[in-house]
C-alpha cells in the first residue's frame, strides 16, 4: 500500500471520528524536535526558577541540544556524602576548562524547593565559586517530584526514598543531541568525572 | 475471537499498515493520530493499543494517555504489564534462529584480514590513568606501522610475541567481526512487521554468531566498530568486547576501560590456554577447562544500553574429552594438543557428550529479556537505577519462538543475556533437566534437577532427551519466577509461568545417537594451594547507588593489587535491601568454600565466574590468580547495577 491510497482508505475506514478530537487542534508540529528520550518521557519539561529569578522549562531551555550533568541536592546537608558531592563538581568545572558553560553544562537541581528558593540558592552557588555554566534551580514542589521521579531518583523502598540524602549520590550526564545518556558517582572523583566528557561526545 | 482481541488485531494492523506506508511523522500528526508533545499515537478507539487495553479488562491500563508511561507513576521505573505494556504477539509463531557459525577469515590466512573502512585506525590510547602499557591497542598507537603488518608477529601482547611459556601462543585461527546497525526481526506481529527494527549486533545478527574454538588453537579476531553516531534512543557507538570468562591476559579481556571508537578497530588475541600454564606447562592444567563462554559489550557506563541494543554473543570452547575425538593429551613432541584431537562431532570419543555433524545438537539458546512501547518500538528504561525488566522473552532474538527436534539427546548452552531478570526454569511436562555444566564448566558429574534458576550472565549446559517421545509432542520451556523489578525474583512461583521456548518433536532422521550421559565428568582441581590473603566486599545500595565496600566506581582507583601465582579467600557479601546482585570476578572462576555457612548446591559445586548473590547471602569462595598480569574488574552483572557504579577494579601484579 502506498501513502495515498492509505491516507484515503484512512478516512475510509472511519477514521474520521479521529479527525473530530480536541488534540487535532493542539496538535502542532514544533519547529525543533525533542529528541527522542525526551519524547519518551525521560526528560520531563517541567517549570523551574533559576538562582536568577529566571522561569525556565527544564528540557527546552536547560537540556534541549546540551551536553550536562545533572544532581539533586540539599543546601541544609552539611555532612557526609553531600558535601563531598559538591566539592567534588566545583573541581570539575574547573577541569573542564573552558568548556564549562560553553558545551558542557552543570544543573543542580534542589530536594527541598520549600526552603531552598532562588536567593538561597543564589548565596550557595556564590560561596561554592561555581562559575558560568552552572546552574541551580528550585520550583514548585510537585514539579521537582515530577522531575526527580521522571529522572529515576526513587528508592523502591518508601522509607529510603523520604530519606532526601539517599538521592544525591549519583550524577546524570547527557548529550542530549546524540541521546546518549549515563551516569556517574559524584563521590568518586573530581578526575573520574570530569573524564566522562572526553568520551561522551566522540 | 472476542471483541477484544479483534480489537488488538486491528489496531496491529493499523501499525503494520501505517509501517508499510511509510507514513512520516508529519503524516500522522496531520491526520491526528500522533500526539506533538509525546510522538506516541493517540488514544483513539481502535487506533493505540493503549487505549485498547485500556478497554480491555484483564490487563486493563488505568491512564488513557498516550505516553508509554503513566504520569505520575515511578517513570523512570515503569513495571511491565502495569505502566507499560508490548504489544501482543502470538507465541510459537517464530521459529527458533540457530546462532549463526563463525567462520575464519578467508582460507584462515590473517592477509585476508582487512584494515578497517578505507585504511581505518586502530582506536586511540585507553582515557584514564588506568589504562597502562599492557592495552595492546596502546602498542599500535605508538608502533603504527603494525596495525598493517602481518601476520601481526611482533605486537606486545602477554600470550603472543613475547616468548617464553606464557608468550608463545602465536594464532593459529583468524576471524574478523564487524560491529554494525541492522534491522531486527524480535517477532513479525509487532508493529514493525518483518521489516523489523534497528538493533546492534556483532556481523549484523542479534545475538551475534557462535564462535566454535579449542584449546591449543589460539585465536585472533579483529573487532571493527562500525556503528552509526546515532543510536537506537540508548547506547552508545563505543564499545569494548569482554570474552566472558575466557583465561585471557587484560588486554584482550575487554576491560571497561579499553574503549574502541567508531570507525576504528580493535585486535583481541586469545591463546586458549588453561589455568596454571606456569604451573603445568604446555597449555596449562585440563582440569581447569571452561566450555560455554559469551562475549558481549562492556563500555564503562553503557554496558546495559549497548548490550540490550544487542551486542552480544556466544563462544563454545572444546577439548578432548569434550565432543572430541582423540584421547586429546598434550604431546611434547609437536608442543600441541590440537593435532591429536581430530575432528569436532564424533559423538563415539571423549565423554560422547551430543554434538554431532555441524554442531547440529548442540545448541546455543541466549535469553533476552526485552520491553517495547506500546508502538511496539524497543524500549529501554534510560532512567531506571534498579534494572531493565520486560515484559516479552526472547531466545536468540525471537520472542517465543518453536524448536523442532529430533527424537534423541540434545546439548543445549543456555545464556542469560540479562539485563536484570532471574529465570527459574521448569519443563511443562515435570519431566528433569540433565545440567552438565554451570558457568560454562562442567560439573564433576551431571545433576538430574527438575528446575534451576539462573541468573544474569550464567551458564548452564543441560541435556535433554527427546526420544522418550513421540513426534508431534511439544515440550514448553517455562520459567517460574515472578519478578516486577530489578530487585529479583520475589519468591513467588507463578503458575504457569511464562511460556519461553516450545520443542517440537519430529520424526525426522538423523542417524544413531551415539552420545551418552556420563557418570563422571571433569574432576575439580583441587584446593591445597595455601590462601595468601583474604578480602571482604560487599555489595549495597548506599546514596542513590549501588556501591562495593562503600565506594563506588572510580576509574583511578585499583582496589587490590594481588601477587601473580596466588590464592585467596574472598567474602561477598550481599548488604541487603532485598536486592540481587549476579556478581561477576573477571578472568579465573571461582570455587565456593560455603554459601550461607552451608555447602554449596550440587549444581554449583564447580568451577564459577557468576555468584548469584541472593538477598542476604554470603559466600565464602577461593580464588587463583595465575599466569597472566594486569587489572581486571569485579561487577554486578545486573547491568544496570554495574552502569551506576556497582564496580571494582584489581590488579594481578
Amino acid at each position: 500500500m502506498d501513502r495515498r491510497s492509505f491516507l484515503s482508505l484512512g478516512l475510509g475506514l472511519g477514521l474520521v471520528e479521529m479527525t473530530t478530537t480536541s488534540q487535532v487542534q493542539a496538535a502542532q508540529i514544533p519547529s525543533q524536535p525533542q529528541s527522542r528520550v525526551a519524547q519518551s518521557g525521560f526528560l520531563p519539561n517541567v517549570p523551574l526558577v533559576t538562582q536568577n529569578g529566571e522561569h525556565v522549562n527544564f528540557y527546552d531551555d536547560m537540556v534541549r541540544n546540551k551536553t550536562i550533568l545533572l544532581n539533586f541536592f540539599l543546601i541544609t546537608c552539611k555532612e557526609g556524602r553531600c558535601p563531598v558531592a559538591m566539592a567534588n563538581l566545583r573541581k570539575v568545572q574547573e577541569l573542564l576548562g573552558d568548556r564549562m558553560g560553553k558545551d558542557v553544562f552543570f544543573l543542580s537541581i534542589t530536594l527541598q524547593p520549600e526552603l531552598d528558593g532562588p536567593k538561597a540558592l543564589k548565596d550557595y552557588a556564590d560561596n561554592l565559586g561555581a562559575l558560568p555554566g552552572w546552574t541551580f534551580l528550585t520550583g514548585k514542589a510537585g514539579d521537582v517530584e515530577t522531575l526527580r521521579r521522571g529522572l529515576g531518583y526513587v528508592d523502591v523502598d518508601p522509607e529510603r526514598d523520604r530519606d532526601l540524602s539517599n538521592h544525591i549520590g549519583m550524577a546524570r550526564y547527557g548529550d542530549d543531541r546524540l541521546n546518549r545518556w549515563g551516569a556517574v558517582s559524584l563521590r568518586s572523583s573530581a578526575s573520574n568525572i570530569a573524564s566522562t566528557f572526553q568520551w561522551l561526545s566522540k | 475471537m472476542n471483541n477484544y482481541e479483534k480489537l488488538i488485531l486491528k489496531t496491529m494492523d493499523l501499525h503494520r499498515e501505517i509501517t508499510q506506508a511509510k507514513l512520516s511523522r508529519r503524516d500522522l500528526l496531520k491526520m491526528g493520530m500522533l500526539s506533538a508533545t509525546t510522538g506516541m499515537l493517540l488514544p483513539i478507539p481502535g487506533l493505540s493499543l493503549r487505549s485498547a487495553f485500556a478497554k480491555g479488562g484483564n490487563n486493563s491500563v488505568s491512564s488513557s494517555v498516550s505516553s508509554s508511561v503513566t504520569p505520575g507513576a515511578t517513570v523512570g521505573c515503569p513495571v511491565p504489564g502495569k505502566d507499560i505494556i508490548s504489544p501482543p504477539t502470538r507465541p510459537w509463531i517464530e521459529e527458533l534462529p540457530r546462532l549463526i557459525e563463525k567462520q575464519t577469515v578467508k582460507d584462515n590466512d590473517p592477509n585476508n584480514i582487512s584494515h578497517g573502512n578505507g585504511g581505518g585506525a586502530p582506536g586511540p590510547d585507553p582515557i584514564g590513568t588506568l589504562g597502562g602499557g599492557d592495552c595492546k591497542i596502546h602498542i599500535l598507537h605508538d608502533h603504527p606501522e603494525l596495525a598493517t603488518a602481518t601476520p601481526y608477529a611482533n605486537l606486545g601482547h602477554q600470550g603472543w610475541g613475547r616468548g617464553g611459556q606464557l608468550g608463545d601462543f602465536a594464532p593459529k585461527k583468524f576471524y574478523e567481526t564487524r560491529v554494525k546497525q541492522f534491522n531486527h526481526v524480535w517477532h513479525r506481529d509487532l508493529p514493525a512487521g518483518t521489516a523489523g527494527q534497528a538493533a546492534w549486533g556483532f556481523d549484523s545478527v542479534v545475538p551475534g554468531p557462535m564462535f566454535r574454538t579449542r584449546y591449543g588453537e589460539s585465536h585472533f579476531n579483529r573487532i571493527h566498530n562500525d556503528l552509526p553516531e546515532g543510536n537506537l534512543g540508548f547506547g552508545i557507538n563505543q564499545m569494548t568486547t569482554h570474552m566472558h570468562n575466557l583465561h585471557t591476559p587484560s588486554e584482550s579481556d575487554g576491560n571497561p576501560l579499553y574503549p574502541n571508537y567508531s570507525g576504528y578497530y580493535y585486535d583481541h588475541h586469545y591463546p586458549n590456554v588453561y589455568a596454571g600454564v606456569k604451573q603445568y606447562g604446555g597449555i596449562g592444567n585440563p582440569d581447569e577447562a571452561l566450555g560455554t563462554l559469551w562475549y558481549h559489550d562492556h563500555k564503562l557506563d553503557f554496558t546495559s544500553q549497548n548490550v540490550y541494543a544487542g551486542l552480544a554473543g556466544m563462544n563454545s570452547i572444546y577439548d578432548a574429552w569434550d565432543a572430541y575425538t582423540g584421547d586429546g593429551r598434550y604431546n611434547s613432541a609437536s608442543n600441541n594438543y590440537g593435532k591429536d584431537m581430530g575432528d569436532f562431532g564424533d559423538e563415539t570419543k571423549g565423554w560422547r557428550l551430543p554434538c554431532g555433524d555441524n554442531y547440529e545438537f548442540d545448541v546455543g539458546l541466549v535469553f533476552h529479556d526485552r520491553q517495547f512501547d506500546p508502538n511496539g518500538v524497543d524500549f529501554f528504561p534510560l532512567t531506571c537505577f534498579d534494572g531493565a525488566i520486560g515484559d516479552k522473552s526472547t531466545v536468540n532474538g525471537k520472542i517465543q519462538p518453536f524448536m523442532p527436534v529430533k527424537q534423541r539427546k540434545y546439548r543445549f548452552r543456555m545464556l542469560n543475556m540479562g539485563p536484570s531478570r532471574t529465570y527459574q526454569w521448569f519443563l511443562n511436562n515435570g519431566a528433569p533437566f540433565i545440567v552438565i555444566s554451570n558457568d560454562g564448566n562442567l560439573l564433576p558429574a551431571p545433576v538430574v534437577t527438575k528446575n534451576f534458576k539462573q541468573a544474569v550472565a550464567e551458564r548452564f549446559d543441560i541435556i535433554l532427551d527427546f526420544s522418550q517421545y513421540k513426534p508431534g509432542t511439544e515440550i514448553i520451556l517455562v520459567n517460574r519466577a515472578e519478578q516486577v523489578n530489578g530487585r529479583g525474583p520475589t519468591g513467588k512461583l507463578l503458575s504457569p509461568g511464562f511460556d519461553t521456548l516450545k520443542f517440537i518433536v519430529t520424526s525426522d532422521a538423523f542417524g544413531t545417537d551415539e552420545s551418552r550421559i556420563p557418570a563422571k565428568l571433569r574432576p575439580l582441581p583441587d584446593l591445597n594451594q595455601p590462601i595468601a590473603r583474604s578480602r571482604q566486599w560487599k555489595f549495597e545500595r548506599a546514596g542513590g547507588e549501588w556501591v562495593v565496600n562503600g565506594q563506588p566506581f572510580n576509574r583511578d582507583v585499583v582496589s587490590a593489587e594481588i601477587p601473580e601465582g596466588t590464592a585467596e579467600h574472598w567474602t561477598i557479601i550481599n548488604g541487603g535491601g532485598s536486592w540481587l546482585h549476579p556478581v561477576h570476578i573477571h578472568y579465573e572462576e571461582h570455587r565456593y568454600l560455603s554459601v550461607n555457612k552451608a555447602p554449596p548446591a550440587p549444581t554449583e559445586v564447580g568451577r564459577k565466574d557468576v555468584i548469584r548473590l541472593d538477598p542476604n547471602m554470603q559466600t565464602e569462595i577461593y580464588m587463583r590468580f595465575r599466569d597472566y598480569k594486569g587489572i581486571y574488574p569485579m561487577h554486578c552483572h545486573n547491568v544496570v547495577h554495574e552502569d551506576h557504579a556497582m564496580m571494582v577494579m584489581w590488579k594481578i601484579v
